[in-house]
């Protein structure tokens, strides 16, 4: 087994606070990993990194055996690494349809002047595409919204339409940042369904995630942050027992109250 | 109950028409859109009596022209440029020094004023479009500015303030576009073509890359569209079709100078995307041909004119954020509503027939 | 020669240095891009000029009325560009601007018509002989004026609480709310001071110029060039920026003809947008592709 994602020595530093501290961590090929901790322990900053939609101080980030540094995240994902946002950042103003499509621009296969004189080329390749968009819709279980304008969607949706949106640049590695923030328990279940079935042996996921008992149905690894620390790794049920997650999320939780 | 999950799953299968828009009924609509719009340019060239209400036509197709080249880059990919009457220039000057210097034939010469203005725009676009917003809106005008004030001064080159006359030249070979209505034809024919690539480019892969870029680029980088790429390709769109229009209008007019060429030229462009509405390249086309007949409509008033331009623009911006295609739009959406829910009712009066059969 | 040169420059760069440092003012407290800011410059010299023009007025009187009338059309301006329009795109709110521009410099035109008026200065105009070189008291006086406008705007940001407030809210209007700042206020009282400030600016330069509708298109043109020059996130570095490019100006064009002059402000403008977006004494900005 190799690593698909692999975090050796990772820090993040935003002016004079440390947001990841030499943090370790990989994914095996075809598995799939949860990344937990109190708000604030640097996930979503990791996501980030590993996307390179961020830059980062120290520490090598290796996926598929390539080292990440040097690139935008533009070329990240044309190298087959997708992500979705804590945040939803979907294109609002497009249809369900054409999100999905965005995600093939690379892959299009056809060039400018072949679009305005529309040859057969350009003629298959957008109905290729638009066919594939379609079945990812259809995994993700939201095929009926295609035709709508993504931002009036609800809620639960939208986010099901940012993961279908991140498997059209057909990923060897999928970040998915706090998928089932906002989710009530039965669209959770249903999100937990779909990341089980997109899982393949050439798919490998970093999934962000506070919901415990998503996490434990989706992942086989957990590592758990704190303040920029990997303070436990292990399987789902073994962090749940580990003395310092204990603390770590009690004394968030304290905080929180 | 499961006859309602069902037919909700066939929907989804195949699409209703109306929501479709790459469904058949819509695809042989927007087949004859272009044929009948062809018809139309050259029915508006032959067809008009009045010489001066045929110029106004032609003006107006050259509006158009420019106006769907700024839509790409401003409504479809949500840059502010300012500068679009530079690129006017470039095209209209480069036509009129080949022509009366050189003595080339207009095609030609137009030819290059466009790729020149292209050139430009790729220029001026590479470094430029690292600029966000605001940045984008004010390097445009300063450049802008800097074309405005070279025309004017470098004399040896563009004639100065006296401009350049007598832009006459076969279009090729002794093929000659004399008559108002034979130029009318010509820039329709143009204007028809220029809306048909703004068409395609928008429905394309080109197009969704540019609109994601508007609405999310941190999104749009992570899905690997390459930002600066599909920014430089909309400007340079811009840049060139803004050529085209002012090539054609130097052709048109036979003379050239550099008051045309000013901010207020960039500003009407601009006005009329947003006018039209910036949602979709028909918007420009609407808000170009208006905009261009408004102060011909308006000369009884004419001191009265800009000042109702200026209003107009005003209200627009703050109250139709949408424009005039948005409200037609709205207009489709209600009166589709309207039938929408009158077929609805059919259906379970039919349901209801049903029932009592069975 | 050069004394003189480098005074009409500082003369004509204060001119810049208000209309830059009022730009960057809304534009930092409202985040609004004022592109109708050559039709405030036009609206002082033009209220200044028809108010001196009466007979028994005293000249002073007159350029307070300007600058008076300027800011209360600036606080017009503010209730329909950007009270409608905070949460809508940028380009709205710039073409917004640019439409309240038309409808002023129109209203003008119908209001004073096409023939140029004039303003005297408020100071008789001698020349002084310094080291030399022979300088008019008119420029010394505009160089003067507009360097005490432009400090007394810095003071009055960096001194008093209704300054510091002004700076919260540009920092974050949201923030600065939830503070308790009647974050609607500060932004009129921007646009008021910001729309006095370029009023004053069309006093001042009034009795340079003949008076028409088009007085402040160019100089609102090089202000916008010396905020990019300088900065956007910097008022003192625009105003600095503003003062340097009218001396580069005035020496640049005894070398390269004036009617080149011109062009220098916008090719520096350019130069800088394109090599170092964020001006000589700003942040970065670029934006990473």
């Amino acid at each position: 087994m190799t690593a698909a994602i692999s975090v050796t020595g990772l820090t993040r530093r935003f002016g004079g606070v440390v947001a990841l501290d030499n943090v370790d961590l990989s994914v095996e090929q075809g598995t799939t990993r949860a990344l937990i901790g109190p708000n604030g322990s640097g996930k979503s900053t990791l996501i980030n990194c590993v996307s390179a939609v961020d830059q980062w101080d120290g520490g090598t980030i290796t996926l598929n055996g390539e080292e990440l540094a040097g690139k935008n995240s533009a070329k990240a994902a044309r190298r087959g690494i997708a992500r979705t946002f804590q945040t939803l950042r979907l294109f609002d103003d497009m249809t369900v349809l054409d999100n999905i499509m965005v995600a093939m621009h690379h892959s299009r296969g056809y060039g400018f002047l072949s679009a305005v004189i529309q040859l057969p080329t350009y003629r298959a390749a957008e109905k290729r595409m638009r066919e594939e968009a379609f079945e990812l819709l259809e995994l993700a279980g939201v095929a009926r919204d295609a035709n709508r304008t993504a931002g009036t969607l609800p809620y639960g949706h939208r986010r099901l339409v940012e993961i279908a949106r991140a498997l059209a640049l057909k990923p060897t590695v999928l970040l998915l940042d706090e998928p089932a923030a906002g989710m009530n328990d039965a669209e959770t279940v249903q999100l937990a369904e779909l990341v089980q079935r997109i899982g393949r042996d050439d798919l490998s996921i970093l999934v962000v995630e506070h919901n415990m008992d998503f996490v434990a149905s989706v992942a086989s690894q957990v590592t758990v942050l704190d303040n920029g620390h990997v303070i436990a790794e292990g399987t789902p049920a073994e962090v749940r027992e580990h003395p310092e997650v204990l603390r770590a999320y009690l004394g968030a939780s304290e905080e929180e109250l | 109950m499961s006859n309602l999950t069902t037919q909700s799953s066939e929907r989804a299968l195949t699409p209703a028409p109306r929501m479709q828009p790459n469904g058949t009924v819509s695809r042989v609509a927007s087949w004859l859109i272009w044929p009948a719009l062809l018809v139309l340019a050259v029915g508006l060239g032959l067809g008009i009596d009045n010489n001066y209400w045929l110029q106004v036509t032609v003006n107006a197709e050259i509006m158009v022209i420019a106006t769907v080249g700024l839509y790409v880059t401003f409504g479809l990919s949500g840059q502010v440029s300012l500068g679009q009457a530079a690129f006017f220039a470039i095209g209209g000057y480069s036509v009129g020094l080949l022509v009366t210097k050189l003595s080339m034939d207009f095609g030609l010469a137009m030819v290059i004023g466009v790729l020149l203005s292209a050139i430009v725009g790729l220029a001026l676009g590479i470094p430029a479009l690292r600029l966000k917003g605001h940045y984008l809106a004010l390097a445009t005008l300063g450049f802008g500015q800097v074309v405005a004030l070279i025309l004017v001064n470098w004399t040896w080159l563009s004639g100065g303030a006296t401009g350049v006359s007598g832009i006459t030249a076969p279009l090729f070979g002794s093929f000659e576009l004399v008559t108002v209505s034979d130029w009318a034809v010509f820039i329709g024919i143009f204007a028809v073509l220029a809306i048909f690539v703004v068409h395609r480019v928008k429905n394309s892969s080109y197009g969704r890359a540019m609109q994601a870029v508007r609405d999310s680029d941190v999104a749009a980088a992570a899905m690997g569209v390459s930002l600066s790429a599909v920014k430089v390709l909309a400007f340079v769109i811009g840049a060139a079709f803004a050529g085209l229009a002012g090539a054609l209008n130097a052709g048109f007019t036979t003379y050239i100078s550099p008051g045309t060429y000013n901010l207020a030229l960039s500003v009407s462009l601009l006005a009329m995307v947003v006018v039209g509405g910036a949602t979709s390249h028909w918007g420009a086309v609407i808000g170009a041909v208006l905009l261009t007949f408004l102060p011909e409509l308006l000369r009884p008033i004419q001191d009265y004119y800009l000042l109702l331009y200026g209003v107009l623009l005003l209200i627009m911006v703050a109250f139709v954020p949408g424009g005039i295609w948005g409200v037609i739009l709205g207009i489709g959406r209600y009166v589709g509503r309207l039938t929408g829910i009158r077929r609805r009712r059919e259906k379970t009066e039919l349901d209801l027939l049903k029932g009592e059969e069975s | 020669m050069i004394i003189q040169s480098v005074v009409s420059g500082l003369a004509v760069g204060g001119i810049y240095a208000l209309l830059a440092v009022a730009f960057l003012l809304t534009y930092r407290v409202a985040g609004v891009l004022n592109f109708a800011q050559a039709e405030f410059v036009m609206i002082g010299a033009f209220v200044a000029s028809s108010v001196a023009a009466v007979a028994g007025v005293p000249l002073v009187a007159a350029a307070l009325l300007g600058i008076g009338a300027a800011a209360v059309v600036g606080v017009l301006m503010e209730r329909v560009t950007y009270r409608p329009l905070r949460n809508a795109p940028h380009a709205s709110m710039i073409i917004s601007t640019v439409a309240v521009g038309i409808i002023l410099q129109q209203a003008a035109h119908l209001i004073w018509g096409p023939n140029p008026r004039s303003l005297p200065s408020l100071v008789p105009n001698v020349s002084l002989d310094i080291l030399g070189s022979r300088v008019s008291t008119v420029s010394l006086f505009i160089f003067v004026v507009s360097i005490v406008l432009i400090i007394g705007v810095t003071l009055l940001l960096s001194r008093t609480r209704l300054g510091r407030q002004m700076q919260a809210t540009a920092v974050d209007a949201d923030t600065a709310q939830l503070m308790g700042i009647r974050t609607g206020q500060i932004v009129v009282i921007a646009f008021a001071i910001s729309t006095a400030l370029t009023g004053a600016a069309g006093v001042l330069v009034a009795p340079m110029f003949s008076v028409t509708v088009h007085v402040g298109m160019l100089i609102a043109l090089k202000a916008f060039a010396a905020c990019v020059i300088g900065g956007f996130g910097n008022l003192p570095g625009a105003a600095v920026a503003a003062f340097g490019l009218g001396i580069v100006e005035n020496l640049g064009g005894s070398f390269i003809g004036s009617d080149s002059k011109d062009l220098l402000a916008f090719a520096l403008m350019i130069g800088f947008l394109l090599l170092r977006p964020q001006g000589i004494f700003g942040a970065k900005v670029g934006e990473k592709l």
